[in-house]
């Protein structure tokens, strides 16, 4: 920072705010980022973000309103209004309900994240001091306050594989029914929106959740990814004529929270996030874009928090599809999806067709890819592997484990043979029945002829 | 031997000769810009008028067909054009009208548990296309613009009566102009590339049709832009070339293989065509127009119009090209599993990038 003087400084970070750089104790001193969820506590979109209506509202995009704080099997967790920080006051009666989350054995507390003991003894998680439950009424992963696509006809899997619901799916199984309420004093823990936990920022600075980078980070005012730099500084300087332009800071301003301003040599002043220059990069042109995190490695995300990473996965970058998951060699990982009828959507575009976890989940690990199964090797995850954030982990029949994200169990393709092919993506299997006698039955609900397709596994 | 000089870095679409060791060699380039199922409608040409199209009204008789009486049928029908919950519940009980073993099943996955509709088909003896059999039989087509007799085109008969498929060369039908709309801002664009020593005069040439990593760039006006920089997508998968002959100002390919581009699961996943037939006129301001034809497997159409209401009755459609099929009998059943078919293709000029580099290198976000 010799070049950049700071000229305003503050104290260090809200409690709440943990920095990808920083570390987790449960690592007993190994370098590791600080994850969103710690082991055992995992991610899900609410609602529709699960993908569970195949209508014409969620045909081009899984709106994803809001992620939930959910357990090992995906099932909401709750916070109660009557606990007291770091103490549950659902005992009882109250837990007929709604079941106190126990961490899974060796969790340590982290960051917001913390393991209380109930009265009874047992113990349960709690973030940001509030004691964690998920409630009875749930079905499946993405039920919110007892309502779900599968209390409405629709059939679905739940979080531990079991089919749930029936009749027809989608919200033409609605008719006649009505949304729960939520229970007095009972709230969703909610990941995103981020709201104030993570403190104030500046005006037009949000918090928003940036798959692209599997982070929540910060963005400018037109929603574009804000980057930090982790070089030397007369590196910054250099670079920063290459596409990168500074966050602008009131030229009379004041600190806020981890934000600080700092002035630049062209007498400019610039915000900056736990001391490191916020900048936006040219190249992104829309939410979500990250486009300056391979620009250069030493730029990186201004991440709040980073999302759970399994060891041996990496994001690629690719010529026309942004980032997708990739293996630490490079090879690039697939999900098997059904195929989703989209007008005004595009497979073949970048983030062409949404993630749907309920119908990844209701595929599971049964490609039902026949002969071409030999050219689709399951992404294995070790014996011990704990679902984590956006990954879970499935059991294959013989026993093995299997990496998901987002509810799509990962392969990867034996027709690509080096780093950053992509030649599965966009396989289409059409399961047509000629047989009048004859049912197909692919796994998840289909709209027009059943069809099951390959296509590359982006965050 | 002539090298893609285009590998460097982008090329004219006219403004290059690409110099090779023992040849000058020139290339031209296009981005497609229209591409469709061409029909060739007359009145008259359906005994008795078209097959009855309209969404609401098939749905209509396939309720009627399942045992609702006419007052809740008409009940039900007024749900339906509200949208919403309505609609989707009408939608639901549609598409699940096929019945197997007492259990209601989708209607497009099992079109042979529903009744055949019987649509008619296209009478006429005039229709686009190529005679790819070089037989002129009972339900050939004369082709209007070339008279060459023999043209095979079963795809057009055997849907050419349905309301949406009714165009002609100057007037596409609704079906093609909506798909196109659709397809051409959701789908990577199709390039074309002719490689030859004088484009301009009569003579052997390369035709070379690949699939680019960004989609049709177009003005405001929705009309596509002139002279846009694509880039070839490296996939395999998408690159075609084929030998071809440019006499008077019309280019024809002369070796008819396979034809293979990624396309857009909207119309169907990969455009198939065996036996490819193409021809462009090469039209001044350097646009292409013309038609590529073949053998396509017909399952991989109805894959789309499955999904999509505005092409009549989906099972009907189901039968009708299997009726129609022509080509690839299965060997255990005999079933055709190939439908003659001819698509029309326009072009614009444009600039091509064969070799393109990655610009991220690296992601971390450990």
């Amino acid at each position: 920072m010799s070049q950049l003087k700071i000229m305003l400084k503050v104290g260090v970070a809200a409690a709440a705010i943990v920095f990808a750089a920083g570390t987790q104790a449960a690592d007993k001193g190994a370098k590791r980022p600080v994850y969103t969820t710690p082991p055992g506590i995992t991610l899900q979109a609410l609602g529709r973000g699960q993908g569970w209506d195949l209508g014409k509202e969620t045909a081009s995009v899984v709106f994803r309103d809001e992620v939930a704080y959910t357990d090992a099997r995906g099932m909401t967790m709750y916070t109660y209004k009557l606990d007291a920080p770091g103490k549950s006051n659902c005992t009882a009666d109250c837990t007929e309900k709604f079941k106190p989350v126990a961490p899974i054995a060796g969790s340590v507390a982290f960051g917001d994240w913390s393991i209380i003991t109930r009265a009874d003894g047992a113990k349960q998680w709690a973030v940001q001091g509030r004691p964690l439950y998920t409630y009875t009424e749930d079905v499946d992963p993405g039920s919110l306050a007892g309502n779900s696509a599968a209390r409405f006809g629709a059939k679905r899997m739940d979080g531990s594989g079991k089919m749930v619901g029936g009749g027809i799916r989608g919200s033409g199984g609605r008719a006649g029914g009505k949304d729960k309420p939520m229970p007095e004093n009972w709230q969703p823990a909610l990941m995103y929106p981020a709201g104030e936990k993570f403190g104030a920022v500046p005006n037009g600075v949000q918090i928003e959740e940036i798959l692209e980078s599997s982070a929540l980070g910060l963005v400018d005012h037109r929603r574009h990814t804000l980057y930090v730099f982790d070089g030397a500084a007369k590196d910054e300087k250099k670079l920063t004529s290459a596409g990168w332009t500074p966050l602008a800071a009131p030229a009379i301003g004041f600190p806020i929270g981890d934000f600080t301003i700092i002035a630049r040599d062209d007498g400019t002043s610039q915000w900056a996030y736990k001391g490191q220059g916020l900048y936006s990069y040219d190249e992104d042109q829309k939410f979500g874009d990250s486009y300056g995190v391979g620009a250069d490695t030493r730029w990186k995300v201004a991440a709040v928090q980073k999302h759970f990473l399994p060891d041996g996965v990496k994001l690629q970058p690719t010529l026309n599809q942004g980032y997708t998951w990739a293996t630490e060699a490079g090879m690039t990982l697939y999900k098997r999806d059904g195929h989703i009828y989209q007008s005004g959507g595009g497979h073949s575009l970048h983030r062409g067709q949404p993630h749907r976890p309920a119908v990844g989940r209701d595929i599971g690990t049964k490609s039902r890819c026949g002969d071409a199964c030999d050219q689709w090797k399951p992404f294995l995850a070790p014996a011990n592997a704990q679902p984590q954030g956006y990954w879970t982990v499935y059991t294959r029949d013989d026993g093995q484990k299997q990496w998901a994200y987002m509810g799509y169990a990962l392969y990867t393709f034996a027709g690509d043979k080096k780093p950053g092919d992509m030649l599965g993506h966009d396989t289409y299997n059409m399961e047509l029945s000629f047989d009048a006698k004859k049912i197909v039955d692919v796994g998840t609900p289909m709209d027009g002829v059943a069809t099951l397709v390959w296509a590359i596994a982006y965050p | 031997m002539f090298r893609w000089a285009l590998g460097a870095g982008v090329a004219g679409a006219s403004l290059l000769g690409q110099a090779a060791a023992a040849h000058a060699l020139e290339s031209r380039s296009y981005v497609v810009s229209y591409f469709s199922q061409q029909f060739n409608s007359r009145d008259g040409d359906c005994p008795g008028g078209v097959n009855p199209d309209d969404q609401a009204g098939q749905y209509a008789v396939i309720l009627q067909g399942l045992g609702y009486k006419p007052d809740e049928v008409k009940s039900m029908m007024s749900e339906w054009a509200k949208g919403g919950d309505g609609e989707e519940r009408i939608n639901a009980i549609v598409n699940a009208r096929a019945v197997i073993n007492g259990q209601n099943v989708n209607a497009y996955t099992h079109p042979e548990a529903t009744k055949d509709p019987g649509l008619k088909f296209v009478t006429s003896k005039v229709g686009y296309g190529f005679n790819l059999d070089g037989k002129d039989g009972e339900v050939s087509f004369t082709d209007p613009q070339t008279g060459e007799k023999g043209v095979d085109n079963m795809l057009s008969r055997a849907i050419g009566c349905n309301q949406n498929f009714r165009g002609s060369w100057d007037a596409p039908s609704a079906y093609g102009e909506w798909i196109w709309v659709q397809l051409k801002d959701s789908q990577p664009a199709w390039l074309i590339t002719i490689t030859g020593e004088d484009i301009d005069k009569d003579g052997p040439v390369t035709v070379r049709l690949t699939r680019a990593l960004e989609y049709l760039k177009s003005n405001l006006d929705g009309s596509p832009r002139h002279f846009m920089t694509y880039r070839v997508d490296p996939d395999p998968r998408s690159h075609n070339e084929f030998k071809a002959e440019i006499k008077d100002g019309e280019l024809k390919v002369t070796e008819h293989k396979p034809l293979s581009l990624l396309w857009n699961a909207l119309s169907s996943p990969v455009l198939n065509l065996k036996n490819t037939h193409l021809r462009l006129k090469m039209l001044k301001g350097d646009t292409l127009d013309g038609l590529v034809g073949g053998y396509q497997p017909w399952t991989e159409i109805y894959f789309a119009f499955s999904h999509n209401g505005i092409v009549g009755d989906r099972p009907g459609l189901y039968y009708a090209m299997k009726k129609a099929a022509d080509a690839d009998p299965d060997p255990k059943t005999g079933m055709n599993m190939s439908i003659s078919t001819a698509y029309r293709i326009t072009a614009v000029p444009a600039f091509v990038q064969e070799t393109p580099h990655l610009r991220y290198q690296s992601a971390e976000v450990k």
